[in-house]
């Protein structure tokens, strides 16, 4: 450590102030949870954790959770990998495009939109099963949350796949080819084993994801309760924070397992795709056999995407949806004359403020455990990386009990939505900026300090400009993240500052779904126009690497 | 880095211009300076800003804060939840209270509110044309409106599945209605909770017996809803047949377009609200707060309630009642014992949240 300082003085402050911000904001809040879950003021306790593992009751529900993050993690896996196929290897051109878009569009649908368009349209009077079909379909209970969440985190698995068929080399297949092999056998024994870490990885993010989601289970649960809705009722309806907490770890432990399982199994090798090396082969578009499935399932999942797009618009511009279809602006009027105008600028304002700060600190991270050789460096990449692997209600639950009392009373102020975002958002910016300097060659920076530049000057002037694309994708990714997440805000709202997604639950609670959906409507509105306005500041290929 | 620099100039600037238009922080002082002479017809600003939690329905509050705001000039801001969830917010605040005032909802919940300290008496002036019966002596909590459970039927529902209307609780748990009600959790909600201590007076405060009917009452129930109000539009929009909420929720429901409910008092007697207002114990602005609480129980003030579709029965007994509130001499009631309910409520809320709620339907 002391040659460490003598050595890189300014790597030794940074990675003081890196320590002390993660133990502050990320260790802090967490092991107040476990704190609240295992001591009393008799001293070691732990029942609340061993009360929720020991009662049937919410044993079913650790088990509810469990099935409903593994049979979403598979669907939405399998949902992506057929779209990702469809898109590379049966359409071409503009329907190749527009699949594409397509299949991004549920990354940035607000918490609540699709769930809410699934009961317009599938819903025990929805538009489509009830009114055309004659159908009696309940979208409440396990069938409806999976129906929402595979649509909602198909996208993630399609991202994965899509950059994964990419890199696979035609060569291969058109090899199978020609030894006579039919596609399906290629598809069987060639490609699907080339994606394996594919399929591993996108379902560990999804089920950490299923996991984690509660508006979803607040919506469409009915009787089917899961862990995190569970700790929001707790603090929101009781204030029991033991009770809380019991659930919080319970859900805590199978994410980061997860979460760690699916780094250690898929590594930085999905995020390093430059490989430089020119392939011979052309791509093999797949034979009918193939084809008709996959377009069957793409072209269904394509237009139940865009119909519940359609729905939660329609839903904001009638009266009452199913019931009263009379067009009308009063959803936005009662949003907009209400609390709706200040919850936009707020939920803007704060996002941006924390959209860099996240970025950054995710960089200064990266730089640490690439650049520098303090010991135990790997140590600053786990610990922040905790922010995207615990599930955001246990992340806000943490800040909530770090920073309700004195000296870190921050309860009410901006600062502690500013924390949440910065927590939660950084890793992924500390990803993008690992795999980016890997690629950069350290004898630049070498050469900076041989001509007698400081560590800070090389990294102004050579580091960061080279890494530029990365940040600016932490920076969007942040953004977007922060507008829509509910999770992580859920226990943090308070009258001075308000948050979109915050007054969409409201709406809801109130089955007010008219103004839910105007509410959805201008988040997507405002996540779109700032994807626009950044892509044309920066180019589009910082906005694409962020999605 | 010079495109990074152009950002942060950006951001810097979206900044300052929302700062600017909207601020940080309801609780900035607003157009009133501190300790501002008071407007006509109003008491003292204080410091010109005040926080409430209010309760009923959201555009009932937001409707009174405008108001208020204009007629008193004290910036107003409000956070809208349940009994239940506000009781648990004035609970977690106890320590450092975001808010001075709590508006709305059942008085059983302000009642075992007061059994935990959190709130702080006072008697708003002007108190006496209020009746007695409708507040507490001691100030702990003042009435503002008075409302009665009945049950929001979904008649088009019901003729397509061919059921007959229900007309008592006791229709309530019979197996046909399975899946077809919509209720509020009553650990969340104030409406939830006075139909089950209502379930208790109809079994003179036997709670054993009051248990047996809510489980099996819970057999019918699609999902618990957080909002008391929530099931009437959940059975408007034909989610379920028939959602338990007060009778003036479904009032305002059928105005806002569900032409197909329509509100059924339970034969057995159903229960009834007051609904609650009282100062927040180590409240931010008590100055501010007192003056909104006196307004609030001016005629004036409760008349501008059917104005927000909100039908209950103003307390002020000058107050013109609507023709769409509901007449309470015309419908039978419980004898409903407030006091009882409020001290009764968290063992009563546990014991549900634990025995019943959980079991598999």
């Amino acid at each position: 450590m002391i040659t460490t300082i003598r050595r890189e003085p300014a790597a030794a402050i940074l990675a003081t102030a890196a320590a002390a911000g993660l133990a502050m904001l990320v260790v802090y809040p967490l092991l107040s949870v476990l704190q609240e879950a295992v001591l009393a003021e008799g001293g070691f306790d732990a029942s609340p954790v061993t009360r929720v593992l020991t009662n049937p009751v919410t044993r079913q529900i650790v088990v509810n959770t469990l099935v409903m993050g593994t049979l979403s993690g598979l669907g939405a896996t399998l949902l992506g990998f057929a779209l990702a196929l469809t898109a590379a290897r049966v359409l071409r051109g503009r329907l190749r495009t527009a699949l594409h878009y397509t299949a991004m569009l549920p990354l940035i649908a607000p918490p609540f939109a699709l769930a809410l368009s699934t009961i317009f349209l599938f819903g025990r009077q929805g538009l489509v099963t009830k009114q055309l079909l004659g159908l009696e379909v309940s979208p409440y209970g396990l069938g409806g949350l999976l129906f929402v969440q595979v649509i909602t985190f198909s996208p993630v698995a399609y991202l994965i796949f899509d950059s994964l068929v990419r890199q696979l080399d035609p060569a291969l297949e058109e090899a199978a080819l020609n030894l006579g092999a039919s596609r399906a056998r290629i598809l069987r024994t060639v490609i699907v084993p080339l994606l394996r870490p594919g399929f591993a990885g996108a379902f560990l993010i999804i089920f950490v994801e299923s996991l984690a989601d509660l508006a979803n289970p607040l919506l469409l649960g009915g009787d089917y309760n899961v862990l995190a809705s569970s700790v929001y009722l707790a603090i929101i309806g009781e204030y029991d924070t033991r009770k809380a907490v019991g659930f919080a770890i319970v859900l805590l432990l199978p994410s980061i397992l997860a979460f760690f399982a699916q780094r250690y199994w898929v590594g930085e090798g999905n995020v390093v795709t430059v490989t430089g090396k020119p392939s011979s082969g052309r791509v093999q578009m797949f034979d009918p056999g193939l084809r008709i499935p996959l377009l069957a399932i793409s072209i269904t999942a394509a237009i139940l995407i865009l119909a519940l797009y359609a729905a939660v618009f329609a839903g904001a511009f009638t009266k009452l949806l199913g019931i009263n279809n009379t067009l009308t602006l009063d959803n936005f009027r009662f949003v907009l004359q209400g609390i709706g105008t200040r919850a936009m600028t707020d939920t803007t304002l704060l996002s941006a403020m924390a959209a860099p700060i996240a970025a950054f600190s995710g960089l200064l991270v990266a730089y640490l455990v690439v650049r520098t050789r303090i010991p135990g460096r790997v140590v600053f990449d786990y610990v922040l990386m905790l922010g995207a692997a615990a599930p955001g209600i246990v992340l806000g639950l943490g800040i909530l009990l770090a920073f309700n009392h004195p000296p870190f009373l921050l309860t009410g102020t901006a600062a502690i939505f500013v924390i949440a975002f910065t927590v939660r958002t950084a890793p992924v910016s500390l990803r993008s900026c690992i795999a980016a300097l890997l690629q950069i060659d350290p004898s630049l920076e070498q050469a900076s300090a041989n001509l007698g530049a400081g560590a800070v000057t090389t990294f102004r002037r050579v580091t960061l400009p080279l890494v530029r694309r990365a940040v600016l994708s932490g920076v969007i990714y942040s953004f977007t993240r922060n507008m829509t997440t509910l999770s992580t805000i859920a226990l943090l709202v308070s009258p001075n500052w308000r948050i979109m997604t915050a007054q969409i639950l409201n709406e809801i609670d109130s089955q007010r779904l008219g103004s839910g959906a105007a509410y959805s409507t201008i988040l997507i509105a405002i996540v779109l126009l700032a994807i626009i306005v950044l892509q044309r500041l920066f180019g589009r290929a910082a906005v694409e690497v962020a999605t | 880095m010079k495109r990074i620099a152009v950002f942060l100039v950006t951001i810097l600037m979206v900044l300052s211009a929302c700062g600017g238009a909207s601020g940080p922080g309801a609780g900035a002082p607003g157009t009133a300076a501190p300790g501002a002479v008071a407007q006509q017809g109003c008491g003292p600003k204080g410091s010109g800003a005040l926080t409430i939690l209010g309760t009923p329905q959201e555009e009932y509050i937001q409707g009174v804060t405008k108001t208020f705001e204009a007629e008193c000039g004290i910036k107003m801001s409000y956070v809208r939840l349940s009994s239940g969830e506000a009781l648990a917010k004035l609970r977690a605040d106890k320590a450092a209270p975001q808010f001075s005032v709590w508006w709305g909802g059942p008085a059983d919940s302000f009642i075992a509110a007061n059994k935990e300290g959190l709130l702080e008496p006072y008697v708003p002036k002007g108190v006496e044309k209020i009746p007695a019966q409708y507040r507490d002596a001691t100030g702990i909590w003042t009435g503002i409106y008075v409302g009665a459970l009945g049950l929001a039927v979904n008649t088009k529902v019901l003729k397509d599945k061919n059921l007959p209307e229900p007309t008592s609780w006791a229709d309530l748990i019979k197996p046909i209605y399975k899946g077809q009600i919509s209720i509020a959790h009553p650990a969340s909600s104030g409406t939830s909770y006075t139909m089950m201590a209502t379930q208790m007076f109809l079994n003179n405060k036997d709670i054993e017996k009051g248990f047996a009917y809510m489980k099996q009452f819970h057999q019918n129930v699609l999902q618990y809803q957080k909002a008391g109000a929530a099931p009437a539009r959940q059975a408007g929009q034909g989610e379920v047949a028939i959602g338990v909420v007060f009778s003036h929720d479904t009032v305002a429901a059928i105005e806002e377009g569900f032409k197909d409910l329509k509100v059924v008092f339970p034969s057995e007697g159903t229960g009834y609200e007051i609904g609650g207002m009282a100062l927040v114990k180590g409240a931010a602005d008590p100055i501010a707060a007192k003056t909104f609480m006196d307004w609030a129980i001016t005629a004036k003030a409760q008349e501008l309630a059917p104005t927000y579709k909100a039908y209950q029965i103003p307390t002020n007994s000058d107050a013109k009642v609507s023709d769409k509130s509901v007449k309470l001499a015309a419908v039978k009631t419980v004898t409903y014992d407030f006091q009882w309910a409020g001290d009764n409520k968290k063992v009563l809320v546990d014991r549900f949240s634990n025995e019943v709620a959980p079991q598999p339907r």
